[in-house]
């Protein structure tokens, strides 16, 4: 694996996406969503700053998520259709190198565009009066772990795209996976509470299977642990690494022997 | 004689499964083909005869369901000696949020071309296949003439040996046509070895010193220059024989 190989593919995949008509009126869209939880915010008076940080918060999250997985289910399957995968393929560079290039390329551009929104979002919030020393860690901590949500349902995006073979059950999949990723805590509980058993045993699997967002929710971290923030943060930055990298490696057991 | 290529009882069937029910398709049926260093192969055959998927199994787009191929003495697949190979594809295939000399730099770099060099390198290639005034071109804006130089310039950019080319001339006015018979032949007198695929017999018989003729996915025979030079047509006339004694045109 060599990073000379690597790295020109993620320059140009996130060249190539900025480039793209659609993210740029994803951002466009952010921008505006962001203008209008300022104006919203306008009405709830008292709390305007709480609603102001948890709409922005919000909808960075999701907008970015939704563009990230977007982006990724699309990425090579695109790559396969207009052929475009044949000039870089039968060139000096693996399978591996490609994926890779291709998803690091992608979160790059996902990451620029949320560095983008979170300085125009803290921005305004700055305007509004908002104590940055008292608030600023939890608030950066927690666009950080957005973040961390990002890599790795965009990294299960790519598996189920290249598994798939279609950008639409891709999506559902990974869509899938993101929701029930919410109810980890609760599918724990479950299990615990059953009988030994086959049944047991399903739900304890689907709890392993499914990404533990609970280790990424950097606001509620700090409001149950915050004596222990620091660890707890990287601890799921840990656990993020691990996971993307096993829907990586999936990604390149299914791409490795692909044809085109 | 030095081998560039060697490929040995080459076998590629297509499966397919949709709906666990697998069809198979034969690609290509034990393959032997040869090419010495400096020689211009041209693959010829009706459509569906397995030239692109002779070529592809060569690059590596697609895995051998049988046999062997070597590079320059290597097993394919190997990522260090496919560096020496340029392929120049049926259509030109780039992507399109990107000027043409961006293009190249990516391509370049992906070939192993340092930083440092590849601006220089494409320049050079660029002049080569008469680009350098479209440089900054986007690729969306090219027309199919520009593409097809700007294929050809990427399949050159790292200076390989053996060229790959599938069906490089067709679909080109008789000014490409002549430009692209000028290079090919340019390219094989400094020293480059070549394989294409081609319908357009007239054109092989100019250019190639070996055919290949390929039928229902097997290597049905193999011709040398002598076999027809100075005798125009005579090539069409032994591939037609050819394809007519095997049971007529398949598709
Ligand atoms: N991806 C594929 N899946 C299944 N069958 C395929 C595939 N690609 C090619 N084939 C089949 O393999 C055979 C050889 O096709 P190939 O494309 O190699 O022919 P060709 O000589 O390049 O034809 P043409 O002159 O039309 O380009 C044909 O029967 C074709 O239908
Ligand atoms: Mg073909």
């Amino acid at each position: 694996m060599k990073l000379s190989n690597i790295l020109p593919l993620a320059r140009y995949t996130f060249v190539g996406s900025f480039r793209s008509k659609i993210f740029l009126v994803l951002i466009l869209f952010g921008v505006l969503l962001l203008l209008s939880s300022f104006l919203l915010s306008i009405l709830g008076q008292e709390q305007e700053i709480r609603v102001l940080t948890d709409l922005g918060l919000a909808s960075i999250e999701i907008l970015a998520l939704f563009t990230s997985i977007f982006l990724m289910v699309n990425l090579i399957l695109e790559q396969i259709e207009q052929r475009t995968l044949y000039l870089v393929l039968t060139r000096s560079v693996s399978r591996a190198e490609y994926l890779l290039g291709n998803y690091f390329g992608t979160l790059a551009a996902i990451f620029a565009c949320v560095v983008l929104m979170t300085l125009l979002h803290a921005g305004i919030l700055l305007f509004k009066g908002w104590d940055i020393r008292a608030e600023g860690l939890v608030y950066f901590a927690s666009v950080f772990t957005s973040f961390e949500k990002i890599v790795l349902v965009s990294a299960l995006g790519l598996f189920f795209s290249i598994f798939s073979t279609s950008a639409v059950s891709a999506l559902v999949f990974t869509i899938f996976l993101w929701i029930s990723g919410h109810f980890a805590v609760e599918l724990k509980f479950l299990a615990g509470r059953l009988e030994d058993g086959a049944l047991k045993t399903l739900f304890k699997g689907i709890y392993y299977l499914v990404p533990h967002f609970h280790y990424l929710n950097a606001r509620d971290i700090w409001i149950s642990y915050s004596s222990q923030f620091g660890r707890m943060i990287a601890e799921g930055t840990l656990y993020t690494a691990l996971y993307s990298a096993a829907a990586l490696l999936l990604a390149h057991l299914s791409f490795r022997k692909k044809e085109f | 004689m030095s081998s560039v290529l060697s490929i040995r009882n080459l076998t590629k069937i297509y499966r397919r499964s949709h709906l666990g029910r697998v069809t198979a398709t034969m690609g290509v049926k034990s393959i032997n083909l040869e090419i010495a260093r400096g020689e211009i192969m041209g693959l010829i055959g009706p459509n569906g005869a397995g030239k692109t998927t002779t070529l592809k199994l060569i690059l590596g787009l697609l895995n051998p369901t049988e046999g062997e191929i070597y590079l320059m003495d290597k097993k394919l697949p190997d990522s260090s000696v496919i560096q020496k190979v340029g392929f120049l594809p049926e259509v030109p295939y780039f992507p399109k949020n990107f000027s043409v000399e961006e293009v190249l730099y990516f391509y370049g770099r992906l070939s192993g071309i340092p930083d440092s060099k590849v601006r220089a390198r494409a320049d050079e290639v660029l002049a080569l296949v008469r680009m350098s005034h479209r440089k900054t071109r986007m690729v969306r804006e090219c027309s199919k003439g520009m593409l097809q130089r700007l294929s050809l310039a990427q399949a050159l950019i790292h200076d390989p040996e053996l060229l790959i080319f599938d069906e490089p001339i067709t679909g080109l006015d008789p000014v490409g046509l002549n430009e692209m018979r000028e290079m090919i032949v340019t390219l094989n007198k400094s020293g480059k070895t070549i394989l294409f695929s081609s319908h357009i017999i007239s054109e092989v018989e100019r250019i190639a010193h070996r055919v290949g003729v390929m039928e229902g996915g097997e290597m049905v025979q193999t011709l040398s220059s002598d076999q027809w030079k100075g005798r125009p047509g005579h090539l069409e006339e032994i591939f037609v024989q050819t394809i007519h004694s095997r049971g007529g045109l398949a598709v």
